[in-house]
């Protein structure tokens, strides 16, 4: 834990990182760092939200030190990440990016001008998982499970430590990293302990990725994070007709909003899931219930 | 007698010395002047197609060098613990701290400070706009060189030869 925030930290502008520390917040709880020009620093913590010393204004030097340091002076080699408006640090990291951006006809080229960033601080719950494990193996048999929650609920850290557990225990993984964010891969080296049999896949978008995996590496089990566009689905049905299991995560609230998304609904309608994971943002970790493949309550959080 | 002529012999030694030391680091500045050359080219190719950070290239560099590893080192360590505003500040300090260790001349020295500033900002067609830059620059005046060297070598050699002989003439005299 303690080398995955000094990595965080370290990425700060001096200013700003002096800031940050002298405010001596408990590293475990904090969550993201927001920088803004004009603005005061302002620190999400799991207790609540604070601007520590207000009366100093971020600056575009602060910014831009920031950015020479996230990108280890190397910013145009993210540029495929800025695109997307983020990048990620060693460690799953991920630092959001806004700015002005740049269009050539009519598709987003890239961002200038970066006048806010919003680092988001992953934190590897080992063990958060246990208590699931039941759900997705039983005996040499594994579940394809899709994982439901609302942004900031864990579901990356829990889709992590469970792809960590079942491969521990003698599954073969592969993880479509799209956005490095479940194994946290800097130079293509996973940074979190995803386990020992598991292979990752970096940076590759997911639809692609589960296709090119399935091929090559034989997975019993593929985990991608945030299935959301047309082809995701369509890779996902693919690889679980072809007799491979999954591990999802989904931005939702709940199964009955799941039935009703235009692509997830023919998922959900043909039982390709064998569990549904819902999980709540009320506390960390929280499952809030699972279900089978028909949709039934099996477990619910009293 | 025997005391005189060795002292002679000790001044056309040491003048010829000076003469085939100079003629060495002019054949030695060919040779590390090529091997930048090789060497951009190579990170050239690492940042076109795989897009890598300047800390992996340069790493990269530092492996396959044989006259700047050191160089290329400092700077991949320097990157590493974020020791520099910018990427400029990284590279003049590298450059400065380790150009005596080389045969490089000033001029050879101002191409890679002024490539330094071009270097390491905005998008990957400015990096490859910095690397070609250099890259011509370098081979106008490796081209040159390549004229020039050979005589400079005939040249510095004889020169030391001559000049220690023209000094056992003069305190002869």
């Amino acid at each position: 834990m303690e080398k995955q925030e000094k990595s965080v930290y370290e990425i700060l502008g001096k200013r700003i990182r002096m800031i940050v520390e002298s405010v001596g917040i408990s590293k475990e709880l904090l969550r993201e760092i927001r920088i803004r020009v004009g603005q005061p620093l302002e620190l999400h913590t799991a207790n609540g939200t604070l601007w520590p010393r207000k009366a100093y204004r971020i600056d575009k030097q602060d910014i831009e030190e920031t950015l020479e340091y996230i990108s280890r002076y190397s910013l145009y080699a993210y540029e495929e990440e800025i695109k997307q408006g983020f990048l990620t640090l060693p460690g799953g990291h991920r630092v959001g990016i806004c700015g002005r951006s740049v269009m050539e006809n009519g598709i987003l080229k890239n961002i200038k001008q970066i006048s806010a960033l919003n680092i988001r601080i992953a934190h590897a719950v080992i063990g958060c998982s246990d208590e699931l494990i039941p759900w997705l193996k039983d005996g040499k048999r594994l579940y394809s499970a899709l994982f439901i929650a609302p942004p900031g609920a864990g579901k990356t850290t829990m889709l992590r430590d469970a792809v960590r557990q079942l491969s521990n225990d003698g599954s073969t993984v592969s993880i479509i990293d799209e956005r490095s964010e479940i194994a946290g891969c800097y130079r293509g080296i996973p940074q979190q302990d995803v386990g020992v049999s598991t292979d990752v896949l970096d940076a590759c978008p997911k639809a692609e990725g589960m296709l090119l995996m399935l091929r090559t590496m034989s997975p019993e089990l593929i985990a991608v994070d945030e299935i959301g566009k047309e082809e995701d689905y369509k890779a996902l049905q693919y690889v679980m007709n072809c007799g491979c299991k999954v591990l999802a995560t989904v931005h939702g609230y709940s199964y009955e909003e799941q039935r009703q998304k235009l692509y997830m609904k023919d998922l959900v309608d043909i039982g390709l899931f064998s569990r549904y994971i819902v999980l709540q943002k009320q506390d960390r970790f929280c499952v809030k219930e699972i279900r089978d493949e028909k949709g039934k309550i099996v477990w619910e959080s009293v | 007698m025997g005391v005189r002529m060795t002292a002679c012999l000790m001044v056309i030694i040491g003048c010829s010395g000076i003469g085939f030391f100079q003629a060495r680091e002019t054949e030695k500045r060919m040779l590390q002047l090529k091997e930048l050359n090789a060497l951009f080219l190579l990170m050239r190719s690492e940042i076109r197609f795989q897009h890598a950070a300047l800390e992996e290239a340069l790493d990269m560099l530092a492996r396959k060098s044989r006259y700047f590893k050191a160089f290329f080192e400092e700077i991949v360590q320097r990157i590493h613990k974020l020791e520099g505003k910018g990427f400029y500040d990284i590279w003049i300090k590298a450059l400065e701290k380790h150009r005596r260790a080389s045969s490089l001349k000033q001029e050879d020295i101002e191409m890679l400070d002024q490539f330094g500033k071009m270097f390491g900002r905005l998008d990957t067609e400015m990096q490859i706009s910095a690397l070609d830059w250099y890259l011509t620059q370098e081979k106008e005046k490796e081209n040159e060189l390549r004229a020039l060297i050979p005589k400079r070598i005939v040249l510095y050699r004889g020169l030391g030869i001559m000049a220690g002989v023209f000094l056992v003439v003069l305190l002869e005299g």
